[in-house]
Formats: C-alpha cells, structure tokens, sequence
C-alpha cells in the first residue's frame, strides 16, 4: 500500500465514467432529502439560505467557533514554517466558515500508530486521510462516519460532489454505506519505466532526442498516447541501452531493479495492494489469478535475472537500504526503475531524465479510492467537518496553503500564475498528492503548464482494469495474508534482484504460498469480486 | 490475633516501604492489564475496547495454523538457550576476571568500554555487521579476496547466520551481564578468600569453591527470569541485523518478527496483543515451573 | 606471588581482546560519520575516512529541532529518572528482602508478574493519557515503564538478602535503631555495588530510550530527548529510502541529505556524552560497583 500511494503524484479531473453506480447513486441523494437539522432548516426558510450558509450564520451569531482537526501525514513531520501557515490556514476558514483548524502531521512512520492511538483515547481527529492505513482498514477499524447521515454530503459538500462527481464518490461505499471522499489525483500510471538521466546518455554519446523524437512520432501514427521525454522500448531494446552503459563503465552496478515490480513494472492489477491474487488486464475478465505463474511476471523476472547473471546488478543490492535516487546521484549506479506519471521524468533520479517504458499505462482497481479522506467516527460536530471537508476539495486558497505554504515566503507567483518555490522553503509538505484536492493549488514553475491535461489524457488513454473501484476487504483472512506475506518476504526480494532464477524457485515459491492458503485468499477476493460486480451490474 | 496485629505493627513499615513502589507498578503495569482482553476481541475504535465484539480465540490462530509455526517457536527457543547460557558463562568468566585484576584504572576502562555496545541501537548495530559482511565493501570479504579466497554472500548463505547473530549477541550483552554480576562478586567478604588463601588454595579452587557457589543465588535468579521470557525474542537481532534478507529466514525468523511482518500493513492490535499474551503465558508457566524445581532442590534460591 | 602475575597477565591479555572485539565497530561507526557520504556509498565503511567531511554532523546540528535542547531534556531525564527511581525501588526490594515477611511471597509475585504481562502499547497510552493526562509534558518521558523494572527490584532484592549480613542489621535492632533507620544507615551503604549497578542500567535506559517521546509527544517536539529526535530523523531517513526505492517523489527531500554518514554521526551523537561523561561515571558508579573488588 505503501509504495502505491507513492506513485500517485498529483490531481486531475473526475471525469472517467464508471459504468453501473449510476442506480445507486440516484437511491442515495433521493433518502437524504427529508432528514435535515431543524433548526437550521428554519433559518434556512427565512433567510431563503441554503443549509451551509445558515450554519456558518449560527456559528457567527453565538460567536462559537468549533475547531475542526484534519489529520495527514507527511515523510518527516512538521517543517519549520508548519506552525505559521496552519495559523494561516485556521484564519482563513475562521473568516470563511466560522470554524477553526487544527492540523494534525505525523511522519511516515507514526501517522497509524498515532491515528489508532487517538482513536482508543478519544483524541480521534475530525477529518484524516486513509493514505498509509487504507480504506478498508479505516473502515473495518471504525474510524469513518456515515457522510450520508443526515444529508451531511448534500446539505453541507455540494462542491465536493460538483468538484469529485458522484461517480468516484460512489467508489468509497462499502455495504450501502458511503465512508470517503477520493482526492483529487491521477488514475493511472505507465508500467515498466526505467529512468535514466541524460547527462548519463550525454556521457554515452547515446542520441536520446532522436530516440525521443521517433517514439513520439510512431506513438502518433498509432493513436497511442506517450508522455514528455519517453521512448517506448522492451526487454530487449532496454537491454541495448543498458548494454552500452556496461560498456562504457565495466565496474559499476548499472541498474537498480524495482522493489515492487508487481506493481510498478508488470500490467497486472493487484486488487487491493498485495500480490495474492490478480487481475491480468489484458484477458478483461473478472477472473483472480495467480500472480507468482503468470507468464508476464515470470518474464519480467527472466529478464531481471539475466541483467544480474551479466553483472548489472551490484551484488550488495539484497542489503542496500540506501535509496536509489541517492545511489543515482552518487554515481553507485547509472539508473533506476518506476512506473510513471507526467512531469516525472523531468526531476527523477535528480536530475532531468529520460524515461524509457517497456509497457502501457494502465489503471488499476483502486486508482480512485486508494487514498481518499474521511469524516472521523469520534468528530463532535460533524457539520463543520464537512464543511471544512468541502472547503478543502474548492477553496483554492486554502489548499494552496496547505499545499505549498505562503506567497511570498514558500513561493512566488510567476507571470502565467505558475509557482515558483524558493530555495529551501520553510514549510516544505512533499505530499500534495495526499491532499483532498491539489489540482487547485496550481502548477510549479518547473512543471509543464499543461500538466493537468496530460494527466487527463492519460487517464482516458490507459488500459482500465474490470474491476475498476472495487475494494478488496481482507479481514476475513487475515489469517492467510500474515502466512502470505511472510512466505513471499522470505523470496521476494531476492526474485526482484535477479539472485535467484525464477523458472527455479517459482514451483516451491507456489508450494508454500499454497501451503500457506494461497487458493482460500484467492478465492475470497474473487468471491467480493463476484460481489461487487453483481452489486455493479458488471 | 493479639500476636497477629503485634506482627503487623512490627512489618508495617516495610509495607509503608514497599507501597509507593507498588503504587507506580499499579499504574504502569496493573492498570492497563484488562487491556489483555484484546487479545480476544474484534477491536473496531467505535465500539472501544470493551464494547467490540468478540472473536474467541480467532486471534490466536494465525500463531499456528502456518507451516513456519514449528520453525519461528524452534528459533525462537534454540536461540535463547543459547544465549541464556552464553551470556550466563561469559557474563560470570568476564565479571570474575575483572574483580581479579589490580590495575585500577585499566580495569575501569575495560567496564566503561565493555557496557558501549549496550548503548548502540540494533539498526546502527546492523551497520556494524554490514561494514564486515559486505559482499563488495565489507572488511571479511576484502581478506578473503585479498587472500586469493572467494568472496562469499554473507546475506543469503543461511549456514553461516546461527554463528553471526550469536556472536552479535555476545557482543552487545558481554559487558551488561559482567556488570551485573561483579556487583555480586565484589560483595564476596574478603575473609572468605582470607581464609582460603590460608588453607593454601589456589585461585581456581577460589573461585570454583567460593566466588561461584555465592554467586549461585544471582545466578538462579537471572537465568529463571530470562526463562520467562524465553518465547521472546531481540526484534533488532533478528530483523535488523539479517537486514530482512529474505534467504535467511529458515535460521531468523523468530515469533517476534514473523508477527512484524504479518501485521506491519495490517496494524490489528488485537492480533499482536495475542501473540503478546502467548509469549507471557508460555514464560509464565515455564518460569512457576522451573521455580517449582528450584524450590525442591534449594528452597532459598527459589525465586518465591 | 608468580603465580598471581600470570593470572594479572592473563587477564589483562583477554580483556585488551575483548575491549579490541568492542571497539573495532565502534571505531568504523566514528570513521564511517566522518567521511563524505558519496565516497561511503561508493567504497563502504572504513576505520579511516577515505574522503574527510563533517556534512554528517553538520546536517545534525543544523536540523529544524535544537539538538542541545534535546540533550538538555535527556541529561535532566536521566537525572530525575534515575533518582526517582531508585527512592521507589531501593525501599520495595528492602522491604520484600526481609525474611519472614507476611506477604513476602505474595509482594515477590506481584513485582515479578509484571516483568511478564503487560497490557500492551494502547492500553497503555490510554490509561496514561486517559486517566492521568500526560501526554504531551515532561511526565510522558519520565513514567511510562521505564521509572522501575521487576529485574532490578529483584537484584536488588537479592542483593539485600544475600549480601548485606542479616546479623549487622540484627544488632543494630538489639540497639534500638528504629527499621527504616537501620535501611538508611546500614543496609544502603552495605549495597553500594548494586545499586550504582542499577543506577548505571536505569540511566541508560532512560538515555536510550526513544519510544516515550515518539508516542507521548504528538505536539510538544520541542520537549523530544535527544534518542527521539535522533531515531525520528532515522525513521525518516529510513522510511525515505525505502520509499525511493522506486525512485518517486521523495527524491527532493533526499537529495539534500547525507543519508548514510549521518545515520553513523547520529550514533556518534548519541554515545557522545557517555564518553564526556566518563570521568564522573568512573568516579561514582564504576568505583562503586567495584568497591573492595581486587580479591584474593
């Protein structure tokens, strides 16, 4: 889940269709009509205000203003300037909305144990991103609120449903219950990239503008869509390239394989995040297979374990917990492997890159829900927590603080309304893309001012998989998914590397994983699959 | 009953003694124990602690239904004999052989020194092993090459790993468990080896006839409380220092980091708080048990 | 004579090994903080840097939090800590030390149970934050598990018991000494090795520990010890590069940062003061836990 979420970078528009949740989406705005808060609908009557603009005049006119906590986390915490623009962020939408913020940052490795924690001594935030526990998690856990109840979503979110639409919206509703609100991001992701800087092929002599140029031209003559600074390749192509860098630098390690390449470097869906049990998008079915003997996986695996076999591959790379970017930029190593999205390739592996991809884009089951924000089961006021909720999908303002900090000290305003971040900016997020809606926030001085349309390009572009919104909810076998998960550990990263040959380890890698209940995990997701697509009319 | 209050009053004090250090154990460790009942509950933050559903012994399962349950528990209990008894012989040689030495000042170096590993975290520790085991950079790996050897893997040639982390273990306990039990050996009356040194006694039959068998209550001690815990293991030792080499898992895993990396993504308390409690409860019973063996054979050195 | 010379020289031979074994690592954690964090990925770890650089520490001492507040709060930590606890458990293990107690047995249990079961990391946290409102001060640091430990109380227990001879004490009731005097004026001093032994163990603990802070401290990290400043840096080392691996957007957080000298200094930082530390800990406690040592 984890490394997922990483991939997603930024927002994009919600306008992809989702076939089938058109009936339920009708059903749930139809039963909210009746049930509303009395005593605003009377002001609501008299002042012919709607429901969100009588509770900010309530709270005015008692001069009370509640404080709403929304809770995130970012890789290291709270920066030096948090305190300041969370003040700022809290007077903005104490003059917006008559409710003041509380914001609630911990690092990577603290934000679920400090969300569980806050749950179990009732000091649960109002709003929190699933980001790092997951939908399911949050709501098996108990921390979601019905954001149906009392026509909380309608009255008090309309931008929310106006900016999200309805159709990712309904992609959060487990068992007739609507939990989450997905952000704003991008729904898909090319596979298979290997990322290489140009000064490295400057140093080559290898002519990448042509190369360049003559994918962009063949991805048009074939209506394909490619992104900046892409060239389309495959194993062997890729080997080509890599084989000149052998060449050129006989002593170095020359590539660092992917450490999730069942997610970032094979076309398969994983359902959920974890690898017992796939999609292949190529078949289109609904049908949960085994990733572990799926020949697009073994013949990743095959290729990676030749690069190894022929010395591209450092031989301390099973213990090296040094980051790959780092090793880049060290010069270690000439290069590493993703999957991508737009604007990637021009700051990956630190500097401007060229991204060579050996598949399609593609977009998974969860692209929309893996991340969304959800109202806490424990908030004391739940109006305002939609409403701040709300503020944050369609108060540009408010996000751009929360994104990227204060004008004129984190960034500056470039002429075509860009931003330009300072050096070393104080209040220094790197996590955007977690936001309820960075779209809003505006595009950096560095990225391309489309940026928004090439996310919406790929999104229409990719490959999408069948079972796309479905959530896969693992708690009735958590049993085999501890067993799973301490049998893959035992040989993943050494398949990934290339250390060991595939075609060798793969018929006692499956025994175990059987052994382990490999088929009853399988069948149970393909179970809720049957589920879902019979509750989806697929 | 007259006599019975008389004793009271005698002992009073020392229960007026004992209480605020009662007290403290009350809050830390008393307080938060019905919190044990998680370990038997499908815990959803709603509902809290007590009001969640419960889910029997569901939580327990996942402990033994899977094929490494025979290997994580055979680890896990091989290990800790090891070092129980290692660190018991070496921990006594190590004591005895400072409380022997005359150079003061020397000798107080060698203490200070010996305790530094103790203060080094597992994570950085595994950096230590890392600068020796390097399969490009490390410092073994350069002698062998450097002596016309092959280098080896060191990270996934399992057979080699059973040694690593015993001598790591060694090295990090070495200097702790010395200190702890030269402070026994230093409360040794000088009369005693006085008179031994008359009797013409050599320094072996010293130590063998005197320093040890007074050692023996510390000694039965230690080693019944580390019995306890002996369904417990170092997570840094096991996880950090192998750093997480998947090849070396058959002679690694232990309950500790089976249950890590099981539940890291999960985060269920319900399923740690289980496998908590049958460590506890496996400790438990085998700790009254040695005790009990204690008791029958020398009732003053049983631990109650 | 001769013969105590060999076991002098002896001794003094495996101990230089020993202390040899110990300070080998030690050294190429401190030569490893000091060289230039890309030589280090590149060439691996050496006693003695093969490219000089400071970066490591400079990137330390230059972070967001003040890392002298941070060793402030541990050094008043330790302090506090260490005397609190030894007023609670030095009286607890006298009092279950003497014989023929009525609840001696029942105590001994009770103060062993809790070396055994706990009731686990929330439970915890909610009684303490629940019930008796620390998070976020300085008692979140200061009383969550470490402030007493069944082991000790039982050394210490035994030490009482074993060590300090029944019949001083008994005398000095034959002279009238009330019993909490007799614990004052002649069992504490009869047990100076263990309890500068304990002191020594509760203050590391106390030195060492990193968790309190992590857990107890969500909005105070002003009031973080130096431990939880440095492992939160680590964490966020660690969780970067693992994150990075497939090369993402936490590349501009990295970049900066000597990523792996720095691990190293942090090290360093951390065992910095033991070793400043040194004369006064050889002064008081080593002297105390060797007091009348050199036998035979």
């Amino acid at each position: 889940m984890k490394k997922r979420l990483l991939c997603v970078v930024l927002a994009m528009t919600m306008l992809v269709s989702l076939a089938g949740c058109g009936a339920k989406k009708e059903e749930s705005t139809s039963t909210t009509e009746s049930s509303v808060d009395s005593e605003e609908t009377k002001v609501a009557e008299e002042g012919a205000l709607s429901h969100a603009e009588a509770a900010i005049q309530a709270r005015k006119e008692s001069g009370e203003m509640p404080t709403i906590s929304m809770a995130f986390f970012s890789f290291t915490g709270p920066t030096e300037g948090a305190e300041r623009v969370n003040a700022l962020m809290s007077a903005h939408l104490e003059e917006t909305l008559g409710i003041k913020l509380e914001v609630m940052n911990y690092e990577l490795g603290n934000y679920a144990q400090q969300i569980q924690l806050g749950f179990a001594s009732e000091d649960a935030p109002d709003l929190m991103s699933t980001s790092l526990i997951g939908l399911s998690n949050c709501i098996g856990n108990g921390y979601f609120y019905d954001l149906e109840a009392d026509g909380l979503l309608e009255n008090y979110g309309a931008g929310i449903i106006e900016t999200v639409g309805m159709d990712a919206i309904e992609t959060c509703r487990v068992d007739g219950t609507l939990y989450a609100i997905p952000n704003m991001k991008e729904m898909a992701n090319g596979l298979g990239g290997v990322f290489i800087r140009k000064e490295r092929l400057d140093a080559i002599g290898y002519d990448y503008e042509t190369a360049i140029k003559d994918s962009q031209k063949k991805a048009k003559a074939e209506g394909r869509f490619i992104l900046d600074d892409t060239v389309f390749t495959d194993y062997e192509g890729m080997t080509e390239v890599l084989a000149l860098f052998k060449a050129a630098y006989p002593d170095k390690g020359i590539i660092s394989p992917s450490t999730a390449a069942e997610d970032h470097m094979v076309p398969v869906d994983l359902l959920g995040g974890d690898p017992f049990g796939i999609l292949d998008y190529e078949t289109g079915e609904l049908k949960v297979e085994n990733l572990f003997t799926n020949e697009k996986w073994l013949e990743y695996l095959r290729w990676v374990r030749q690069l190894n076999l022929d010395g591209y591959i450092s031989a301390d790379s099973l213990t090296n917990e040094t980051a790959a970017s780092t090793r880049i930029d060290a010069f270690e190593i000439v290069c590493g492997m993703s999957n991508s999205k737009p604007g990637q390739a021009a700051s990956t592996g630190g500097g401007p890159s060229v991204l060579f991809q050996m598949e399609d884009y593609y977009s998974a089951s969860d692209s929309i829900n893996d991340m969304p924000w959800g109202i806490s089961s424990k908030t004391e006021d739940p109006v305002a927590a939609m409403q701040v909720l709300n503020a944050l999908f369609t108060d540009a303002e408010l996000s751009r603080l929360l994104c990227w900090g204060e004008e004129g000290v984190e960034y500056n305003l470039t002429e075509d309304g860009r931003l330009e971040l300072v050096d070393a900016p104080a209040y220094d997020m790197n996590v955007e893309w977690e936001m309820p809606n960075q779209m809003i926030a505006g595009v950096l001085s560095v990225q391309s001012a489309n940026l928004w349309e090439q996310y919406e390009q790929m999104n229409e572009a990719a490959v999408k998989s069948a079972a796309s919104g479905f959530l896969f909810d693992n708690s009735g076998v958590q049993n085999e998914y501890i067993a799973l998960t301490n049998v893959w550990q035992e040989y993943k990263m050494q398949l990934m590397l290339g250390f060991v040959d595939p075609d060798e380890v793969t018929p006692e890698l499956v025994k175990k994983l059987e052994k382990a209940g490999l088929d009853k995990y399988m069948e149970e997701k393909q179970r809720q699959l049957d589920e879902w697509a019979a509750a989806n009319g697929k | 009953m007259n006599k019975r209050i008389k004793r009271l009053r005698k002992e009073i004090v020392y229960y007026l003694m004992a209480l605020p250090g009662l007290t403290y154990l009350f809050i830390n460790n008393y307080m938060p124990l019905p919190g044990l009942v998680l370990a038997f509950k499908n815990y959803n933050a709603k509902d809290g602690i007590w009001r969640s559903p419960w889910a029997g012994f569901d939580n327990f399962k996942y402990l033994f239904m899977t094929n490494d349950a025979f290997v994580i528990t055979r680890n896990t209990v091989l290990y800790n004999l090891v070092f129980i008894t290692l660190n018991t012989v070496f921990g006594i040689s190590a004591a005895i052989l400072l409380s022997r030495l005359r150079a003061k000042r020397v000798r107080n170096i060698y203490q200070i020194v010996m305790l530094l590993p103790h203060m080094i975290s597992s994570v950085i520790i595994s950096y230590l092993v890392f600068s020796f085991l390097g399969v490009e950079h490390g410092l073994i790996n350069s002698m062998l090459t450097a002596s016309g050897k092959e280098a080896i893997s060191w990270y996934t040639e399992k057979q080699y790993w059973p040694f690593i982390l015993v001598i790591v273990n060694v090295w990090k306990s070495i200097g702790y468990q010395a200190i702890l039990y030269l402070s026994s050996i230093v409360s040794i009356d000088d009369s005693y080896y006085e008179a031994a040194v008359i009797d013409g006694a050599n320094s072996w039959q010293q130590i063998t006839k005197i320093t040890l068998p007074l050692l023996k209550p510390t000694i039965i001690m230690l080693v019944l409380l580390a019995v306890g815990r002996i369904f417990n293991s170092d997570f840094g030792l096991f996880y950090q220092v192998p750093m997480n080499s998947g090849a070396l898992f058959p002679v690694t895993n232990t309950i500790d980091t089976y249950v890590y990396r099981g539940l890291i993504e999960l985060g269920t308390i319900t399923r740690s708080a289980a496998a908590g409690m049958y460590q506890s409860i496996v400790g438990f019973i085998l700790v009254l048990t040695a005790n009990l063996i204690v008791r029958k054979i020398d009732r003053d050195n049983a631990l109650f | 004579m001769n013969k105590d010379r060999t076991i002098q020289i002896i001794g003094h031979i495996v101990m230089f090994i020993i202390t040899v074994c110990i300070l080998l690592p030690l050294f190429i954690l401190i030569g490893s903080s000091l060289t230039d964090n890309l030589t280090l990925i590149q060439c691996g770890y050496n006693v003695f840097p093969r490219k000089f650089s400071l970066d490591a520490y400079e990137y330390i001492f230059n972070s967001k939090e003040s890392i002298f507040r941070s060793y402030g709060i541990s050094i008043v930590l330790v302090m506090v800590g260490t005397t609190v606890s030894l007023c609670l458990s030095l009286p607890l293990a006298y009092a279950i030390s003497r014989p023929g107690l009525t609840l001696k047995g029942p105590l001994i249990f009770y103060v062993f149970f809790t070396m055994l079961f706990n009731g686990g990391l929330v439970p915890t946290y909610v009684n303490y934050v629940n019930v008796f409102h620390i998070r976020d001060t300085f008692l979140a640091l200061l009383l969550p598990n470490l402030l007493m430990n069944a082991m000790y109380i039982l050394l210490i227990k035994n030490y009482f018991q074993n060590s300090v001879p029944e019949e001083l004490m008994e005398a000095a009731t034959v002279d009238g000494a009330g019993r909490f005097n007799i614990f004052l004026r002649i069992a504490l001093p009869l047990a100076k090795p263990i309890i500068a032994t304990i002191m020594l163990f509760v203050a590391t603990g106390y030195w060492n520990d990193w968790n309190n802070g992590y857990v107890y401290l969500s909005k105070r990290r002003d009031l973080y010890g130096i431990q939880t400043l440095l492992n939160v840096l680590n964490q966020n080392i660690q969780a970067l590069a693992q994150q990075d691996f497939d090369m993402n957007s936490s590349a501009e957080a990295l970049s900066e940062m000597p990523t792996v000298s720095v691990r190293m200094a942090m090290a360093v930082v951390g065992l910095l003061p033991i070793l400043v530390m040194y004369p006064f800990l050889q002064k008081n406690i080593v002297k105390g836990i060797t007091l009348g040592a050199v036998k035979g």
